[in-house]
């Protein structure tokens, strides 16, 4: 680029500031803000717009994921980067209770998207909080079952305690006295998630279907094929290839 | 060995006499054929052998998964009620059977019918106690069962496996499980290894036990011993029961996702195999329920016959239960042909995307509790999308600094304990005589302004209440609490004065009266502030 001349007017930079902005309130709908529908449009049609737009989303360490009309502009932030949020930096949680808190999450990703595929296809996925816990309830007895000897008996506890025994030990559902969900159950723990998931804009509660059920917005499925899923897997393949290193 | 070397040694010289006057009343081939037995039989390396057998270390778990029973009586608490009146175990063996009797059916059994029931047994056990030590005594294995104290966690059950060396092996299980029934009430429903424990006591494959009980029956209704026939009738149903819920599974997971069970080979053997186990389900209950008409029809005895219509009721409901599953079975194929066009016949998907399911919800369970953390909420970090820090704005900044911590997630104690005054003498901290004197000075307040050290020694000549509720009183004015506003207290009564003819000032000025100190607080009536004084002066007679 050079320095003579600066492609772009004040307006436009202020234009493209104002998109990123809009961005970063997920609950914002386009439809029903006529200059972020505009700005969107803009972005979508107008090249160098869009160069700028990404350059503002870059200064404040965010990746634009998608421009869609009717979710807006899906951002996210970088890791560890000021507009992230990071289950580490909760106060209240511990080791255990962040592994419950972060399956969840990964589980309700699963049974809306369980394949590849599924990721690709724009629909919107309805989901529940029994649905889920049965979900991962059946993966984890399926770990217990695999868990015995040709005998049919439990092979005896190695040292390593495995996450699946953590989420299985847990009550799927406890009713308190006000019939509510209790603080230990897993159940309340995925209501969690998904309570976390509509403040953010990625699902909205279906009471119509029922006491404790969401709809995944297109939002949600994109979020977690473009960052939260490769991230993951990401730190999957490291875990394993030092496993592996320190088995040789 | 060495043992029992030893304790042939010690038994004395007697016995070796007596052994010396046998060897030599047996003639050589008799010594010949005692000599080639082994000397001293390898007992404890036989008795080792059989404990390393899996049959040992099978029957030692099953004796293990009781032990959530067995523990009850020996729980400090269950020490308060007296001894060898009630026995836990039994009440909590009732429990799991009034919970599964009712299991997946319209009315499941809600938490309260079976405190209801257990102290019922309980009454019976004794008579001469108090009901509610009964109702105590339901409660508290009904928690137990629940392990309340653990937050209704699985219970740990450790044993030892002498199969291969020696290991420690630490089961998990639960017996009942506590949830929300189809109209959102609270019901209890048995776990599989509870009901495995309940009904046979060991693991057996169901559908063996299916074919047992039916000779069962059959053998029972033949030899006319009608309560067993009618137990058996029972019990092949919480199986049939059992067997809808495993094929109704993998149904389920089938339609959502293809891949998720083996079409090319398992699914259809499981679809062919319960095809034919629900075909000669059908054939058998038919011909059960044709056979238990005919007794019926046959019996004379009034009692007999009702019990012939029980366990005639028992198998039509049995029966239902099949046909509902073999609709659902016949239909699988076409749900899985259709689950498949929706699901495999799509654009296939970029090389570089990453399946959920697999790629990482799976192995991320297998992983150890640190890793799997690690994985699992940079997951949850990275699906949030972007979050805004929000400043304070200074005018919530006064309440959020008041404000005791908040927690962001959202919390229900496991036990939400009433806060409810058992003495009557603590409900009404206050009398009405010391609301009286209170508001008679603050109305004597509402005419010229006055320091709140003034009103206090007028209040201590009527009393430390009065004065302790004038303080209480205006210093709530003056610095309302915002975590108080639902609170209904006898302070409130004065509110009306104090919220709306009052108004209390801080110049600093500060009093020590023994009883009370603290900051002299100014009451100037608000009637002074406003300019008109006849609306002051209505007011005032009104008030008056």
């Amino acid at each position: 680029m050079t320095t003579a001349a600066y492609a772009y007017s004040t307006a436009d930079l202020a234009d493209a500031a104002a998109l990123v902005c809009f961005g970063c309130q997920p609950r914002l709908r386009p439809l029903g803000i006529p200059r972020y529908r505009d700005l969107l449009q803009r972005y979508r049609l107008d090249g160098p717009f869009r160069g700028a737009a990404d350059a503002v989303a870059d200064g404040l360490e965010l990746d634009v994921i998608e421009a869609h009309q009717v979710e807006g502009l899906i951002l996210h932030p970088r890791e560890g980067t000021w507009l992230s949020y990071r289950l580490k930096d909760h106060p209240k949680l511990g080791v255990k209770d962040r592994l419950v808190l972060g399956l969840a999450h990964v589980a309700i990703a699963a049974r809306a998207y369980p394949t590849p595929a599924d990721l690709e296809e724009e629909s919107v996925k309805r989901t529940s909080l029994t649905e889920v816990d049965d979900f991962l309830r059946r993966l984890t007895d399926r770990l217990r079952e695999a868990a015995v000897d040709a005998d049919g008996l439990a092979v005896p506890h190695d040292e390593l305690q495995a996450a699946w025994k953590v989420y299985a030990k847990l009550p799927p559902s406890r009713p308190t006295a006000t019939g509510r969900l209790s603080e230990s159950s897993t159940q309340r723990v995925i209501k969690e998630a998904l309570d976390w998931l509509v403040e953010q804009g990625m699902a909205y509660r279906a009471d119509e279907l029922g006491v404790g059920h969401y709809r995944l917005a297109h939002r949600f499925r994109v979020q977690v094929r473009e960052a939260a899923a490769s991230a993951a897997f990401t730190v999957l393949c490291d875990l394993r290839r030092a496993h592996l290193a320190e088995e040789d | 060995m060495t043992e029992r070397n030893v304790s042939l040694g010690s038994t004395g010289c007697a016995e070796d006499d007596i052994d010396s006057m046998v060897q030599a009343l047996l003639d050589r081939e008799e010594r010949r054929l005692l000599a080639s037995a082994p000397a001293v039989p390898d007992g404890i390396d036989e008795w080792r052998a059989l404990v390393a057998e899996p049959g040992f270390t099978r029957r030692n778990s099953v004796l293990a998964r009781g032990a959530p029973l067995h523990r009850i009586d020996q729980r400090k608490a269950w020490q308060r009620f007296p001894r060898d009146l009630y026995c836990p175990r039994t009440l909590g063996l009732a429990a799991l059977e009034a919970v599964v009797s009712q299991q997946e059916m319209e009315s499941e059994a809600t938490t309260e019918e079976v405190v209801q029931f257990l102290a019922s047994l309980a009454a019976s056990a004794a008579p001469e106690r108090d009901a509610s030590e009964h109702l105590a005594v339901a409660r508290f294995v009904l928690r137990e069962l629940l392990n309340d104290a653990q937050d209704g966690e699985e219970f740990d059950i450790s044993y030892s496996d002498y199969r291969e060396g020696h290991s420690r092996v630490t089961l998990s299980l639960r017996m009942l499980e506590e949830g929300f029934g189809r109209r959102g009430q609270a019901v209890l429903r048995a776990t599989t290894p509870a009901i495995n424990l309940l009904l046979s006591g060991l693991e057996h494959d169901l559908e063996d036990v299916q074919a047992a009980k039916d000779v069962m029956l059959r053998r029972q209704v033949s030899t006319r011993r009608w309560g067993h026939a009618e137990e058996s009738a029972a019990e092949s149903l919480k199986l049939s029961l059992m067997y809808c819920q495993r094929v109704r599974a993998v149904l389920e997971e089938t339609e959502r996702d293809v891949r998720a069970v083996d079409w090319s080979q398992d699914v259809p053997e499981l679809l062919k195999v319960s095809r034919e186990h629900l075909c000669e389900r059908q054939r058998v209950e038919r011909e059960l329920m044709e056979w238990m008409r005919e007794v019926r029809n046959d019996v004379d005895d009034a009692e007999v016959r009702r019990t012939c219509e029980r366990i005639l009721r028992l198998l039509g409901r049995a029966h239902l239960r099949h046909m509902q599953l073999l609709e659902k079975v016949i239909d699988a194929r076409p749900a899985f042909l259709r689950s498949q066009a929706e699901q495999r016949f799509r654009p296939p998907p970029r090389l570089a995307l990453v399946g959920v399911q697999d790629d990482v919800l799976e192995p991320v369970l297998r992983l150890g509790v640190e890793d799997a953390e690690a994985v699992a909420s940079l997951f949850a970090d990275a699906a949030g999308g972007p979050v805004v820090p929000h400043r304070p704005r200074l005018r919530d900044w006064w309440a959020s600094l008041l404000a005791p911590a908040r927690e962001a997630r959202e919390t229900f104690p496991d036990e939400e304990i009433e806060l409810i005054a058992d003495d009557p003498g603590e409900l009404g901290l206050y009398g009405d005589e010391d609301v009286a004197v209170a508001r008679a000075l603050l109305t004597e307040a509402l005419r010229a302004p006055v320091r709140l050290s003034q009103l206090l020694e007028q209040a201590l000549v009527h009393g430390v209440e009065a004065a302790d509720l004038l303080a209480i009183s205006v210093l709530r004015a003056f610095a309302p609490d915002p975590e108080d506003d639902e609170e209904e207290g006898t302070a409130d009564e004065l509110a009306d004065l104090l919220e709306e003819h009052l108004v209390v000032l801080d110049d600093g000025a500060v009093f020590d009266l023994g009883t009370f100190t603290g900051s002299d607080l100014l009451l100037v009536p608000a009637q002074s502030l406003i300019p008109d004084p006849t609306y002051a002066e209505d007011d005032l007679e009104v008030l008056v």
